[in-house]
């Protein structure tokens, strides 16, 4: 019975859609609503075509049982709303969610055991590694030994061309005796460090001491995020709220073909920003952040 | 049914409170880690200035890279600078100098340890030897290269040696290094560093020895080795937070071997100074907000050398009658002590003697001329016959300070410092001052760095100093940058500074208290005081004015940086003529004209290699401006002879260049040469090859350095006596850190 019932509803709301092109819903889920919010709605509809319907769902008042799920594209905005929506369930309930604004350790951690089939997907957040050595190479091409720094060991996993321009060695802060031991070795043997969108290592009380000792020694930090920057990390990529929107829309667009997300992948669209009173004080001289952004692309074209 | 009513929800909102809100779409949505959670650590008050902007031609050497080439001793560190001379005087004390000038007692260049003036006031030198900061612990050496006495005080004459020290947060761990190598040279260095409860500290051990040079002129043996040992401590708050404190002490200690006056190898001993050089410190600086902060430091240091030896001299420097002549007229003993001193006194003295009856010699009055004539009597009756006690050359200066300095962002077009000092320094010398003597030294300074627009930068400061011994004196300075590119800018720095005459010059009262005199002098005196030697004073502070235009360019994309500077520096009323005990006559009565250009460059062209270049040429022109007319009998003094010794450490070319190469796994070398063509005549010229190797073992971090040196001209160093056996020297270190 139950099986018929099922039937008969895909067939039709499949007929539905070929019919009359019923608008798709999507359900942005967040934190409580916000102005900023808001605007980033009412631009993701500006985006789309007419048919696309976008609301807004503060996370908090997502029931605990939700009666009726309707047909909508669910889309979070951060690690709690996405939080909240594994702990619903949604995504076994043939739910179609897409997680923004999430780190992939946190996506990934967040929705271990459940099956995706493609249903859930995510556009991380934090900056690929890649990207951001890249930018390191593109703001000191005569960098010797870069440093990702992380709080527990990573395996890095690097293409061969990062590799032949500079040592590259991830330091972890959970093999050190302490931070400032830490500090001391990691910035006596790199020349650049990379930040990983590791809360544990990089947060408002070890921010201080690392990007001072960086500083005393002439030497920079590069990323983990938007934030680190006007703290005085020389530069980092990130996603703009503009390439999130625009990378957004695509997904959404071609879901609207496919009914599929694609894999879980890093942001395609992003933008650089530098802080200039830093690159100044360092005494380097910076391309344009444009300009980096366009040298970034044309590097990840390139195999 | 829940997305029809959010979407409700949605167009309740008013499009103009959208329409209100200013969203910044560069920047990104930000979910959880809001930007106010984020500290802004490196504050615009507290970044440093780029290289554009810099109001002087600055050379900036790394402590890494005074490791990475294996330089074995602090002054040696300077040949890297452009315009930087390195020489020795006495019994192996290393002198260096920018622009030159003399070599014996330089005195034209400031040196600061973490703000703390290591030019000695009384005797106005600088102990490069037993500065007390290890290698180790140097974080940056940072060289102004010009007069910059409007923000260091008079005396950053030539130019300001800026040592920096490590914080001791960056030497959390523990290391022990040892060096040895040519000429029994050995070092070591030993450190612990930790942070307890939020404090970060770091104890270290070093020493340091070594035979210095193999023998004199006359080929005999040169006593000239030292030995020294000392300890440092470092304590300090995190480096970020709007009070910082911190804490620094240390001393040095040691023997250095002076050179046996020919005299006193007749019956006295081979003299030995005894050094001790201790230090502490102590800064606040507290932030009041972003743009504005401000620093308190207090130190105190002392200086003590002691000298006691067994010292022989004619019985005649203990008579009254030569100290009355001396003290009448310091010129005509001047006269008597040259021939006294010659290869054969007594025929000199003889026709001193006819010359000073037959009324030609013109030394003195006819009193003069009595006095002389009892006193050759005396030396005929047998007083030149030597006599040796116990003497001594010891010195004890003590000093304290405290400064406050306030650093005020206006605008982000206007920065001021501003601040003033206090400082008191006391001496105690039996044999220089016979007694004791203090001064005070108060100061009040500023510099506004301003820019009208954004490629235009005015740098004005100045410093007001009044001081017990010399008065007041300004010292202004005005530089003007203009950025040409974003990575090029010209500089104009017009620059004037002074140096106030040390104690010394200005008042040394000069003799020897001989104890347990044997033989005794008649009527069994076991102890007596030699003639005195007296400064004639009411000397003028000498003077520069410097003029300089400077380039500066930077590009990174090909590893490039230089910086080039041509100058036209005046200096006058240098103070010129002998200190020395047999004739002691200082004047200001030098000018000089140094005309040059300089060239810094460093080149990365891949990552693994660097390369560095410094350039200077130097021109100097000499004018006599003095009183004096030297009278050939009474001096060997002539201008000439002045201008040879203001010139010592010149070099018209000198230079250096080093190329480091990293082959990665921990393997690097260098290979780097040094030159300069003294004015003295013998040429330095040297080439290094150095090996660096570092493993990881377990948690120790080991690292194995050689180094050979080649001295490709072994020419003696700036004076005759300084001389090398070999033309090569080895050295080797190992390094254990953990």
């Amino acid at each position: 019975m139950d099986a018929v019932k099922l039937t008969l509803i895909i067939l039709f709301t499949g007929l539905v859609r070929c019919a009359w092109a019923a608008p798709h819903q999507v359900i942005l889920v967040g934190p409580a609503d916000s102005a900023q919010l808001v605007a980033f709605r009412q631009a993701l509809s500006a985006q789309l075509d007419p048919d696309w319907q976008v609301g807004y769902l503060p996370g908090n008042d997502l029931k605990p049982t939700l009666p009726d799920l309707p047909e909508v594209l669910w889309v979070t905005l951060g690690r709690e709303a996405l939080q909240q929506l594994v702990a619903l369930d949604l995504p076994r309930q043939n739910q179609h969610v897409l997680s923004l604004y999430v780190s992939r350790r946190d996506f990934e951690s967040l929705t271990q055991g459940i099956p995706k089939q493609n249903l859930i997907s995510a556009i991380y957040a934090d900056a690929p590694l890649v990207r951001q050595i890249n930018l390191a190479h593109l703001l000191a091409p005569q960098a010797r030994r870069i440093g990702v720094l992380s709080f527990q060991p990573l395996t890095l996993v690097l293409p061969d061309s990062l590799t032949a321009q500079a040592e590259i060695s991830n330091l972890a802060l959970a093999e050190a005796e302490s931070l400032s031991k830490y500090l001391a070795d990691t910035i006596r043997e790199c020349d650049i460090l990379v930040g990983t969108e590791d809360p544990d290592l990089f947060n408002s009380i070890n921010i201080k001491p690392l990007l001072m000792t960086a500083y005393r020694h002439n030497k920079f930090l590069i990323g983990p995020g938007y934030g680190f920057v006007s703290a005085g990390s020389l530069a980092t990529t990130y996603a703009s709220q503009s390439d999130t929107l625009r990378e957004l829309s695509a997904w959404l667009r071609q879901y609207g073909h496919t009914e599929v997300w694609p894999a879980p992948r890093y942001a395609l669209e992003f933008s650089v920003v530098v802080n200039a009173q830093v690159a100044r004080s360092l005494n380097l001289t910076l391309p344009e952040e444009n300009a980096l952004k366009r040298q970034l692309t044309t590097l990840e074209g390139s195999p | 049914m829940l997305a029809s009513i959010s979407m409700t929800a949605a167009a309740d909102e008013s499009q103009d409170s959208v329409d209100q809100v200013l969203i910044d779409e560069d920047a990104p949505l930000l979910m959880e880690a809001k930007p106010s959670d984020l500290p802004v650590v490196l504050t615009a008050a507290r970044l440093k200035q780029p290289r554009t902007d810099v109001p002087a031609a600055v050379t900036v050497i790394p402590g890494d890279l005074i490791l990475q080439l294996g330089v074995k001793s602090l002054h040696d560190v300077f040949r890297l600078v452009p315009g930087m001379t390195v020489g020795a005087s006495g019994s192996n004390f290393p002198v260096l100098s920018y622009h030159g000038t003399k070599a014996d007692e330089q005195r034209r260049l400031q040196v600061l340890i973490d703000g703390r003036a290591q030019y000695a006031p009384n005797l106005a030198s600088v102990d490069w030897l037993n500065l007390p900061v290890p290698l180790e612990e140097i974080e940056r050496i940072e060289v102004t290269r010009g007069p910059n006495a409007a923000s260091y005080g008079a005396n950053s004459f030539l130019a300001t040696v800026n040592i920096i020290t490590r914080h001791p947060e960056d030497t959390a761990g523990s290391s022990a290094r040892f060096f040895e190598g040519s000429n029994a040279y050995q070092r070591y260095y030993l450190h612990h560093g930790d942070i307890t409860q939020g404090v970060h500290w770091r104890i270290s051990g070093q020493g340091k020895k070594d035979s210095g040079f193999d023998r004199l002129a006359n080929d005999t043996a040169f006593r000239d080795s030292y030995d020294l040992d000392g300890a440092n401590l470092s304590v300090a708050t995190s480096s970020y937070g709007p009070d910082q404190l911190s804490l620094q002490a240390g001393f040095l200690n040691g023997s250095h071997e002076i050179r046996l006056d020919p005299n006193d190898a007749e019956g006295g001993t081979a003299p030995n100074q005894e050094q001790t050089d201790a230090f502490g410190e102590f800064r606040w600086q507290h932030d009041i907000n972003d743009s504005h902060f401000f620093h308190v430091q207090a130190y105190y240091q002392q200086r003590d050398r002691d000298q006691v030896w067994t010292g022989c001299a004619p019985e005649l420097f203990f008579s009254p009658t030569l100290n009355q002549l001396t003290q009448r007229n310091p010129g005509y003993a001047s006269a008597v002590f040259a021939r006294l001193l010659g290869a054969d006194p007594l025929a000199e003295l003889t026709e001193l003697y006819s010359a000073v009856q037959d009324g030609s010699a013109g030394l003195g009055s006819p009193e003069d001329d009595q006095i002389f004539l009892t006193l050759v009597g005396e030396i005929l009756g047998g007083s030149s016959n030597l006599v040796c006690g116990e003497i001594n050359n010891s010195i004890r200066e003590c000093r304290w300070d405290l400064e406050l300095q306030d650093t005020l962002r206006v605008t982000d077009r206007l920065r001021i410092v501003s601040g003033a000092s206090l400082r008191h320094d006391r001496f105690e010398s039996d044999t220089y001052f016979q007694g004791q003597g203090e001064n005070v030294l108060g100061r009040l300074f500023f510099n506004a760095e301003y820019r009208p627009l954004d490629d235009w930068l005015i740098n004005l400061g100045g410093m007001m100093e009044w001081d017990e011994d010399n008065g007041d004196y300004f010292s202004p300075r005005i530089a003007l940058n203009y950025k040409l590119a974003e990575n090029q800018a010209l500089r104009l720095v017009l620059s004037h500074a002074i140096r106030t005459p040390d104690t010394f010059e200005q008042s040394a009262q000069w003799s020897y208290l001989a104890k347990n005199l044997s033989p005794p002098l008649p009527n069994d005196v076991t102890e007596a005081r030699t003639f005195t030697t007296r400064s004639p004073g009411g000397l003028d502070n000498e003077k520069i004015v410097s003029r300089e235009v400077g380039y500066y360019v930077n590009l990174p994309e090909y590893g490039l940086e230089t910086d080039i500077k041509v100058f036209r520096d005046n200096l006058w009323n240098l103070i010129g003529g002998p200190l020395q005990l047999y004739t002691f006559a200082p004047e200001n009565n030098l000018a000089l004209t140094q005309t040059g250009g300089e060239l810094e460059t460093s080149w990365n062209p891949l990552p693994q290699d660097r390369f560095r270049l410094t350039y200077a040429y130097l021109d100097q022109d000499e004018k006599y401006t003095g009183t004096q007319t030297y009278n050939r009998l009474a001096t060997a003094i002539t201008p000439e002879r002045l201008f040879e010794i203001e010139s010592r450490l010149n070099a018209r070319h000198s230079g250096s260049g080093a190329w480091q190469h990293f082959f990665g796994r921990g393997l690097s070398t260098g290979l780097v040469y040094y030159y300069a063509d003294n004015r003295s005549g013998n040429t330095f010229e040297r080439g290094d090859l150095i090996l660096n190797y570092t493993y990881h073992w377990r948690d120790y971090r080991i690292s194995v350095m050689l180094k050979g040196e080649y001295l490709f001209e072994n020419d003696p160093l700036i004076f005759r006596d300084y001389r090398m056996d070999d033309d090569h020297h080895v050295y080797a270190g190992l390094i254990v850190e953990f």
